[in-house]
């Protein structure tokens, strides 16, 4: 089944979806400013299939992590739902929910900062495997070492304690966690940013891996335009908490239509700055708070009309697998 | 040791020059090498990033030349010349006076820079008070305008807020604005714009681009990432395990590596095909406690031989063209072939 499901990558959009927000937005209350909140996360529709890997990206503060923790489950939505395997997961009970988040697993920034010190890897790879008693004691042992080989580690290494690794290493045995409890989903929240380039790569290899056998989707969230490029199937642009561009990579990359995602990939990919004249936005984003009208873009954006200062554009089909939230994409 | 073949030969003497720089770590078990003959020059007007991984001494060479090491760490040899000038040995008074005035530091952490107890407007209209004549007014006209030169957004907003108020991203901007008021002879800066947004960080190189060309600001720019030190550098010399391995003009040593580490680096990127395998290097850099001798990089390396047991000389990177840069390697024939 899951073979024919990534062999078809136009599939119909409830198709071989593991986990999806759907309208979902998040606000944020300000301390000490009654009724005032920031809304982090805007409408956002975002499904993760099985057999894909799909890239989010955007600057600090566009919601990036929220949606990531939301989508975990672990963050409650204010707006819209949550669905994880077809069902909305605020309408499970506790025992079911508990359950449905075992198959959303995390992937850390800070393979430092993640890792309990005090336990072995074993202990950290084994701990949520023991607590919900999801394979027999007796055999948890050789699901710990099963899950560190998976990752590109020796499982010798597993009564090691975190500090006596490198980066990278504690990279794999953070996914190693996540993967011991057999999730369906990994929503991984810039898993490479802290790791040297060489490294990297090699971690990247990892996630093309877990992705090429088909069982898992992974939703990879990354501010850095290249490493999405390289290794995700489909592209999410966030700004100021809105989708505003998704398509496939080929054509996201290849042939962006928001004015947005042009200008990021601009100051990302060319290696020397482009000859004097081409268009270039603003840099920096502006806070949450500053939220403009009409277009949340509109301000820093070259191609800017009148009336995008007015109306706020809805995410629409300009092709194949394709949104854009752009009045000029509009017709 | 051999010297380095020195670069594109200049009447002037180079504005700064690091020769054989060596800095240790005491420990219990004794000494360990931190950094080992370093050597580089840079002139006014020039940028050149330093490019490593962590723990290669690309910091170290930083604060190695700002006077910064702290115990137990400290400088164990070598020299660095700035303005025909001995650093390493002069007075900490001294030091101080060159820091606040011809040469600046930009931090990965930008509350090295910044005080905590004075808003952002205090500690830049001091800045530009201290560097140009003019009055309350302009100073803070002028602590506006580079602050919306960094990208910082409502700069007259900022300037009454205390550094906690802003962000990780929003300070280190800041940082950046105070270093290019200093207008110093040479920058030298930390990883500063690695946690910064794409957009963010391509404004601030264009803005540094422009201050060095304006001014003839000399600047050392610490780096891991390749593709910073392409768009702002002019050289780019390569750390590996408290050495220069390879260093030369940058868009050649980037399209033709020579070193088998240099090379490693480039392969490791994310270029090619759409998800098709990385490179990744095997192994892992060595500690400091366990670099082993000769070339340091040889147990990762695939065209290592028993030649690299001994510390490897360097070479023209291109045959008998030494502003071509140079490579410390026995075998660079075949590390082009690798």
């Amino acid at each position: 089944m899951t073979a024919a499901l990534t062999a078809v990558p136009t599939a119909p959009l409830t198709e071989g979806v593991l986990a999806e927000l759907r309208a979902v937005s998040r606000v944020f209350a300000l301390p000490g400013r009654r009724g005032a909140g920031l809304t982090a996360v805007d409408s956002v529709d975002l499904a993760v299939r099985r057999g894909e890997m799909v890239g989010l990206v955007g600057e600090s503060g566009c919601g990036k992590s929220t949606v990531a923790r939301i989508m975990a489950g672990v963050l409650a939505p204010s707006t819209g739902t949550l669905r994880l395997g077809g069902r909305d997961f605020g309408s499970l009970t506790a025992t079911e929910a508990r359950a449905a988040q075992l198959r959303v697993q995390m992937v850390f920034q800070n393979p430092h900062a993640s890792l309990n010190p005090r336990f072995t890897v074993e202990e950290i790879v084994g701990e949520a495997v023991r607590f919900h008693r999801l394979v027999p004691r007796d055999t948890l042992a050789d699901h710990v070492a099963a899950q560190l080989l998976r990752v590109g580690l020796d499982p010798s290494l597993r009564h090691g304690h975190p500090h006596r690794f490198s980066g990278g290493q504690r990279q794999r045995i953070g996914i190693a966690r996540a993967l011991a409890v057999r999730p369906d989903v990994l929503v991984c929240d810039e898993p490479v940013t802290a790791l040297d380039v060489s490294v990297r790569a090699g971690i990247l290899n990892l996630f093309l891996d877990l992705r090429d056998q088909g069982e898992l989707g992974i939703l990879f969230i990354s501010h850095d335009l290249s490493v999405v490029g390289h290794v995700c199937d489909r592209v999410a642009v966030m700004y100021l908490g809105r989708v505003v561009e998704e398509a496939p990579v080929d054509a996201l990359f290849d042939a962006p239509r928001h004015p947005y995602t042009q200008a990021l990939l601009a100051d990302a990919s060319t290696p020397s700055p482009p000859a004097s004249g081409s268009e270039r936005i603003r840099a920096g984003a502006p806070a949450l708070s500053e939220r403009p009208s009409g277009c949340r873009f509109h301000p820093r954006c070259p191609a800017a009309r009148p009336d995008c200062a007015v109306r706020e554009p809805a995410l629409r089909p300009v092709g194949p697998g394709h949104r854009v939230a752009c009045l000029l994409a509009d017709h | 040791m051999s010297a380095p073949p020195s670069p594109a030969p200049s009447p002037l003497p180079p504005l700064l020059e690091v020769q054989a720089l060596r800095a240790e770590l005491a420990t219990r078990g004794g000494p360990l090498n931190m950094l080992d003959d370093v050597s580089f020059t840079l002139g006014h007007g020039r940028v050149l990033a330093l490019v490593g991984e962590s723990g290669s001494g690309k910091s170290a060479t930083a604060f190695s030349i700002m006077g910064l090491l702290d115990p137990p760490a400290r400088v164990a040899g070598g020299s660095v010349r700035f303005a025909g000038r001995e650093l390493v040995g002069l007075a900490e008074a001294e030091m101080r006076r060159l820091r606040g005035n011809r040469i600046a530091m930009i931090f990965q952490d930008p509350m090295m820079t910044l005080n905590p107890v004075l808003t952002i407007g205090a500690q830049i209209v001091e800045t530009v008070l201290a560097h140009a004549p003019v009055g309350r007014a302009e100073a803070r006209r002028r602590a506006r305008d580079v602050l919306g030169r960094v990208g910082v957004p409502g700069p007259e907003e900022r300037l009454a807020c205390h550094p906690h108020q802003l962000s990780g991203g929003l300070r280190q901007r800041v940082a950046i604005a105070i270093a290019l008021l200093h207008q110093p002879d040479l920058i030298i800066a930390d990883e500063p714009t690695t946690a910064l947004d794409a957009t963010i960080q391509a404004q601030i190189l264009r803005e540094v681009r422009a201050l060095v060309t304006e001014r003839r600001t000399a600047l050392l720019w610490i780096t891991h990432d390749l593709s910073v030190a392409e768009q702002l550098a002019d050289d780019i010399a390569v750390m590996y395990a408290g050495r220069i391995v390879e260093r030369g003009p940058a868009t050649a040593l980037l399209r033709q590596p020579i070193h088998p580490y240099t090379a490693g680096l480039i392969a490791s990127l994310p270029r090619g095909r759409r998800g098709s395998r990385l490179t990744p290097i095997p192994g892992l850099p060595p500690t400091l406690a366990s670099r082993p001798s000769g070339c340091a990089f040889r147990p990762r390396c695939g065209v290592a031989g028993p030649a690299c047991a001994a510390d490897p000389p360097w070479r023209d990177r291109l045959a008998g063209s030494a502003p071509g840069g140079a490579v410390r390697c026995v075998n660079p024939g075949q590390a082009v072939a690798a």
